[in-house]
C-alpha cells in the first residue's frame, strides 16, 4: 500500500513537473509587469518553459530561439484566478465532510469556462471544491489549456476546502457542531485505534516469546510498526506512536492531514460573523498559519480582524456590498476590496460569480481602481498576491528569472477598456492565438 | 394644505440658482466632442455652451470628461411585482406608471452610474401590455418617510409608448388543459407565437372597426381601444419586443399589415442575423442588455481545446498510470484512437456550458445573441440605442448602462457611436430629441461629470448632474 501510494504520489510530480516547455523569445512595444512598472521596447526570453532573460531591447537573444516581435502590444504576466469552482459539473459532494475528494476528478479540460478564461488572458486558475459543505476536498492550480487534466495542471497542492460559512440548508451552528464532531470522532477513532494497536502488540509479543509464527506479518512492514510520529497534533494517548497512515481510512487521513498542519486551507467564511467563528476553530487547532479566508463583500465589517490575523483573502462573489436599513430601507453600498485595503488586508480577487464574462478578472482590477484602490494594488489581486496564497511566487505571477515563461500579448495595457488578448503563451508554448478563435470570430460575426 | 406645500417643493426643486462647469473634455451626445468648454446652467436648463471662455467661479475637476446624462431607453426600474392585468391578454389603456415605485433602488443606483433619464416598459407577460412611461430618474416625490427629497424618480410622461410582446413571453406558463380543466379560471391563452400574433390583429382589427364607428358616432367610448386608435395614428409609439429573428421579421410583417408610423423594435437580441432588413424597413431598434447574468451568450460548436486537438491530437492517458512523454504500450493505459475516432472526437467530446443559461440567451430565446451585436447593427447601419432592462435593479456596477456600452465598444462599436446610443439617440428614439441626450443650448441641464474617458472602466461618474441639481457628488 504505501508502495502504491509513493508511486501515485511521484507520477503526480512528474505529470506537473513535465508540462509544456517551450523557447520563444518576444520583443514589445511595452512589456508590463505585475506590478505596473514598464519596460518600453522590453525584450522577454524564455528557455525551455523558464525565463531567462528580461530587458531592454538590447537584451541578448540566443540564436536557437525564436523571435515574436510585437511593435504595438503591451507584454503582461496575465491574470490569476485565486480561487474557482467552474470547470467541473458540480462544485460538491452531497457528504458534507469530504476530505478524500480532488478536484481533478472533476475538472472537465474542455469546459467552456476554461476557454473563456483563457481568450480573457487568464493563465492560471485555482480550482477549488464548492463552499457547500464542511470540509470540501482537495483543488489544484490548472492553466485554461490542454486536453487533459495532467496537461493543466501547474501544481496539484493547492490545499483543502473548510467551510465555516453553513452549507446550504443549514444553521451555522450545524455547521460547527459538524464540524467539531468530525475532530471529535476523529481523536475518539485515533485513541480507540492506538488501544488495538498495542493490545495487538502485547498479544504478538507474548506469542512471539511462546514461539508462535504469525502468518500476517509482511516482510514490508506491516500495521504493527510504528509511524514514528505520523499524527503530529492534540494531547498524547496510548499508543499514538504506533498509528500509521495505512491504518486509517481516506476520510481520517484528510482530517489528519488537516489536523497535522500539512494542508492549506481554503476556510470559506463569507461574512464577519464567519471570520470570527472561522478565527476560534483554527486558532484552537493551531492552523491559523495555514489558512486563507474566502469570503464574500460582506466581511469588509471583519477587515480589522482580517488584517490583525495577516492572513490572505479572496474576495469572492460580487464586490459591493449592498446593506438596506431595515427602518429607513435607505440602502447603502460598501466597495469591500477598497475596505479591506485601507485596513492592510492582502487580498486577491475571485470572479467567479462576476457578471462579465471572460475578461472579468480584468474588469474587476479596473472597478478597483475606479472605486480609490491603488493601481498597484488592484493589480497585484489578480496577478501576484493570488500566486502568493498559492504557495507558487517563484514560478508565476510575474516576470522573474527563473520563473514560469507564461505571458499574455495585449493590443494595449491590459485593464484599457478596449484591450484584447492576442496571444497567450503557458510556460513558452502558444496556447492561444486570437487569430485562431473560430468561436470568437463567429461571436464577433453573428451567426447567421 | 399639503399638497400645496408638496407644489412648492416641486417649484423649489426645479427652479435652481444658476452654475457653471469649466470641463478639459465634452462629449456633446451627438458625437462631436468639444474641449475647454464652459457649460452654464440656468433654472435647469443648459442657457451657454462656450468655448475657451473663462469664468471665475466655475467649477471644474481636472482631466475630467462631461455627457449628457444617460438616457435608458429600455428599462424596468421600479417595475416590481405584478404590473400586469393577466385577467386578459391585451391590456392596452393601462398605465404602467399607476403601479411603478417610483423611490424604488433602481432608480438611486441608475443616477449614480450617470443614468439621468429612463424608458420603462410595463412588463411583456401580456400580448398588449400598456403604456410605458417616460422617467428622469431624480426629482421625484419619495414615498418613504425617511428619504432624501427628490430622490426618487420623477415622471415625465405616463404614455410614452405601448408595448406589444411577441415571441415566447405571453404565452409562457398558459394552458388550456383537457377536459373540464379547459374552462377553469387558471385557462389562459395564447399558447403560442402564432396565437400571440392573433391577439395583435384581433385587437387592431378591433380598433379599425372602432375608429370607424366612433368617427360615425355609433359606439360608445372604449379606452383600450382608444389607445390601439392612437397607436394607429402615429400618436402614440407602438414598442414591440421581439427577441428572435424571425419574431423580429413577424413585428415588420404586422407594421406592413397596421402601418404603424411609429414602431420601435425592443431587444432584438437576434436581430444581426438580419440587419440588413431592419435597416432598408428603416424601423429604429432598442437593445436588451445584450450581456446580464441571464443573456450572456456563446456561439456553439466545438471548443478551443477540442479544434487544437483535433488540429493536434496528443495522447489521452491517465496520470496514475504512466508518465506523460514516457513510452507507452497498449497494456500500460494508452488510448491510440484512429484518425477516425480523431475526427469525431470534437462531437462526441462531453461538453458543459460555461454557466446555466449562457447558451440559452435571455428566457430561452436569442440563443444565437452575440455580444457584437451593437457592433454589428452599427455595421448594417440600423438606427438603435441601448437599454439595460433589469440591470439597474441590481447595484453591481457590472450591470450599468454605462457599461453595457463599454461591452459595446470593446466588441467592436466605435466610442462616439456607442456614447450617442446611450445619449442623444435614445432620446430622439423615446421622442425627446429637443430637449434631452446632448449638450446644447436650451436643452435639461441633465449633465455627467466623469473622472476621465467615460468608456473606460476606471472611470467613475464624479457628479451627476439632473435638470441643473447636482444629485450624485463623489469628488
Amino acid at each position: 500500500m504505501r508502495l502504491l501510494t509513493t508511486l501515485l504520489v511521484s507520477s503526480c510530480f512528474v505529470a506537473s513537473a513535465a508540462a509544456q516547455s517551450g523557447s520563444v523569445a518576444v520583443k514589445a512595444a511595452k512589456i508590463m509587469r505585475a506590478d505596473g512598472s514598464v519596460i518600453e521596447q522590453g525584450t522577454l526570453v524564455i528557455e525551455n518553459g523558464r525565463i531567462t532573460a528580461i530587458g531592454g531591447s538590447d537584451t541578448e537573444v540566443p540564436f536557437d530561439v525564436l523571435l515574436n516581435e510585437y511593435p504595438t502590444a503591451v507584454v503582461f504576466p496575465g491574470f490569476f484566478e485565486a480561487h474557482s469552482n467552474s470547470g467541473m459539473d458540480r462544485a460538491n459532494e452531497n457528504v458534507p465532510l469530504a476530505p478524500f475528494l480532488n478536484v481533478k476528478d472533476s475538472i472537465d479540460p474542455v469546459s467552456f469556462y476554461f476557454e473563456d478564461e483563457l481568450r480573457g488572458g487568464t493563465v492560471a486558475i485555482g480550482v477549488m471544491p464548492g463552499n457547500n459543505t464542511v470540509i470540501g476536498g482537495r483543488g489544484r492550480v490548472v492553466a485554461p489549456s490542454g486536453m487533459t487534466i495532467e496537461q493543466m495542471t501547474l501544481s496539484d497542492d493547492l490545499g483543502m476546502k473548510v467551510a465555516i460559512g453553513p452549507k446550504n440548508g443549514w444553521s451555522r451552528s450545524s455547521q460547527l457542531a459538524e464540524l467539531r464532531e468530525a475532530v471529535a470522532k476523529l481523536n475518539l477513532d485515533l485513541r480507540e485505534l492506538g488501544e488495538t494497536l498495542t493490545y495487538d502488540g502485547v498479544v504478538r509479543e507474548d506469542r512471539k516469546k511462546a514461539g508462535v509464527e504469525d502468518d500476517d506479518e509482511a516482510a514490508d512492514g506491516d500495521m504493527y510498526d510504528s509511524a514514528g510520529g505520523y499524527i503530529r497534533f492534540g494531547d498524547d494517548f496510548a499508543g499514538k506512536e504506533l498509528i500509521s497512515e495505512e491504518d486509517l481510512d481516506d476520510t481520517q487521513r484528510g482530517m489528519v492531514d488537516i489536523l497535522n498542519g500539512d494542508e492549506r486551507l481554503w476556510v470559506y467564511a463569507p461574512s464577519a460573523t464567519d471570520i470570527m467563528h472561522a478565527q476560534t476553530w483554527l486558532t484552537a487547532h493551531g492552523l491559523l498559519d495555514n489558512t486563507v479566508f474566502v469570503v464574500r463583500s460582506s466581511a469588509h465589517k471583519a477587515a480589522s480582524l482580517l488584517a490583525e490575523m495577516e492572513r490572505p483573502v479572496v474576495i469572492s462573489g460580487d464586490l459591493w456590498h449592498v446593506q438596506t436599513n431595515p427602518i429607513t430601507e435607505i440602502q447603502t453600498k460598501t466597495f469591500a476590496p477598497l475596505v479591506l485595503h485601507e485596513a492592510g488586508v492582502k487580498f486577491a480577487i475571485s470572479s467567479e460569480e462576476g457578471r462579465m464574462g471572460p475578461d472579468r478578472l480584468a474588469y474587476q482590477a479596473a472597478m478597483c481602481m475606479r472605486e480609490g484602490v491603488p493601481r498597484e494594488a488592484a493589480l497585484a489581486a489578480v496577478t501576484t498576491n493570488p500566486v502568493d496564497f498559492w504557495g507558487l511566487s517563484d514560478e508565476l505571477g510575474d516576470f522573474n528569472l527563473g520563473a514560469d515563461g507564461t505571458f499574455v500579448v495585449f493590443d494595449r495595457e491590459p485593464l484599457h477598456a478596449q484591450a484584447k488578448v492576442l496571444e497567450v503563451y503557458i510556460r513558452g508554448d502558444k496556447v492561444y492565438d486570437r487569430k485562431d478563435d473560430t468561436r470568437l470570430q463567429r461571436l464577433q460575426e453573428g451567426t447567421k | 394644505m399639503i399638497f400645496s406645500s408638496l407644489l412648492i417643493t416641486t417649484t423649489a426643486l426645479l427652479a435652481q440658482q444658476s452654475s457653471q462647469w469649466a470641463v478639459d473634455t465634452v462629449h456633446l451626445g451627438d458625437g462631436q466632442t468639444m474641449h475647454n468648454v464652459l457649460i452654464t446652467i440656468n433654472d435647469g436648463k443648459i442657457t451657454a455652451v462656450t468655448q475657451n471662455a473663462d469664468a471665475d467661479d466655475a467649477q471644474s475637476v481636472a482631466n475630467a470628461h462631461m455627457t449628457p446624462g444617460l438616457i435608458d431607453a429600455y428599462s424596468y426600474m421600479g417595475v416590481d411585482g405584478a404590473t400586469l392585468e393577466e385577467s386578459r391578454e391585451s391590456t392596452a389603456s393601462l398605465k404602467l406608471s399607476n403601479s411603478l415605485r417610483f423611490d424604488a433602488p433602481a432608480f438611486g443606483y441608475a443616477s449614480s452610474e450617470g443614468v439621468t433619464s429612463a424608458y420603462i416598459s410595463p412588463a411583456s407577460m401580456n400580448v398588449i401590455g400598456g403604456l410605458g412611461c417616460m422617467v428622469k430618474t431624480h426629482g421625484g416625490q419619495v414615498a418613504s418617510l425617511f428619504g432624501d427629497a427628490g430622490a426618487a424618480a420623477r415622471l415625465i410622461s405616463d404614455s410614452a409608448a405601448l408595448k406589444v410582446t411577441l415571441g415566447g413571453d405571453p404565452s409562457m406558463g398558459n394552458h388550456t388543459g383537457s377536459g373540464k380543466w379547459t374552462t377553469s379560471y387558471t385557462a389562459r391563452r395564447p399558447n403560442t407565437r402564432m396565437g400571440t400574433v392573433w391577439v395583435v390583429r384581433r385587437e387592431f382589427y378591433r380598433a379599425l372597426e372602432y375608429v370607424e364607428l366612433r368617427d360615425q358616432g355609433q359606439v360608445a367610448y372604449n379606452a383600450d381601444l382608444e389607445v390601439l386608435a392612437a397607436a394607429l395614428s402615429g400618436d402614440i409609439q407602438v414598442r414591440v419586443q421581439a427577441r428572435e429573428a424571425h419574431d423580429v421579421e413577424t413585428a415588420l410583417r404586422l407594421q406592413e399589415e397596421f402601418g404603424w408610423p411609429r414602431m420601435l423594435i425592443e431587444e432584438a437580441t437576434n436581430a444581426h442575423k438580419i440587419a440588413e432588413m431592419v435597416a432598408r424597413e428603416h424601423v429604429p431598434i432598442v437593445t436588451g442588455p445584450a450581456f446580464d447574468s441571464s443573456s450572456r451568450s456563446i456561439a456553439r460548436g466545438p471548443s478551443a481545446a477540442e479544434l487544437a486537438y483535433a488540429a493536434e491530437p496528443g495522447q489521452i492517458c491517465c496520470e496514475d498510470y504512466h508518465a506523460p512523454g514516457e513510452e507507452h504500450v497498449n497494456e500500460s493505459g494508452k488510448l491510440e484512437l484512429s484518425e477516425f475516432a480523431l475526427s469525431l472526437l470534437p462531437a462526441v467530446a462531453p461538453r458543459y456550458e460555461a454557466a446555466p443559461g449562457l447558451a440559452r440567451g435571455r428566457r430561452s430565446e436569442g440563443s444565437g445573441s452575440t455580444p457584437a451585436l451593437p457592433a454589428l447593427l452599427a455595421d448594417a447601419s440600423v438606427k438603435f440605442a441601448m437599454g439595460s432592462a433589469e440591470s439597474h435593479d441590481s447595484p453591481l456596477t457590472e450591470s450599468s448602462l454605462i457599461y453595457q456600452a463599454r461591452r459595446a465598444v470593446r466588441w467592436g462599436l466605435d466610442k462616439d457611436i456607442a456614447l450617442s446610443l446611450i445619449t442623444s439617440v435614445p432620446a430622439q428614439l423615446c421622442g425627446y430629441g429637443d430637449s434631452l441626450g446632448q449638450i446644447k443650448t436650451g436643452f435639461d441641464a441633465d449633465l455627467v461629470l466623469w473622472s476621465g474617458d467615460p468608456l473606460d472602466p476606471t472611470s467613475l461618474p464624479l457628479v451627476v448632474i439632473v435638470d441643473g441639481q447636482v444629485v450624485a457628488d463623489n469628488r
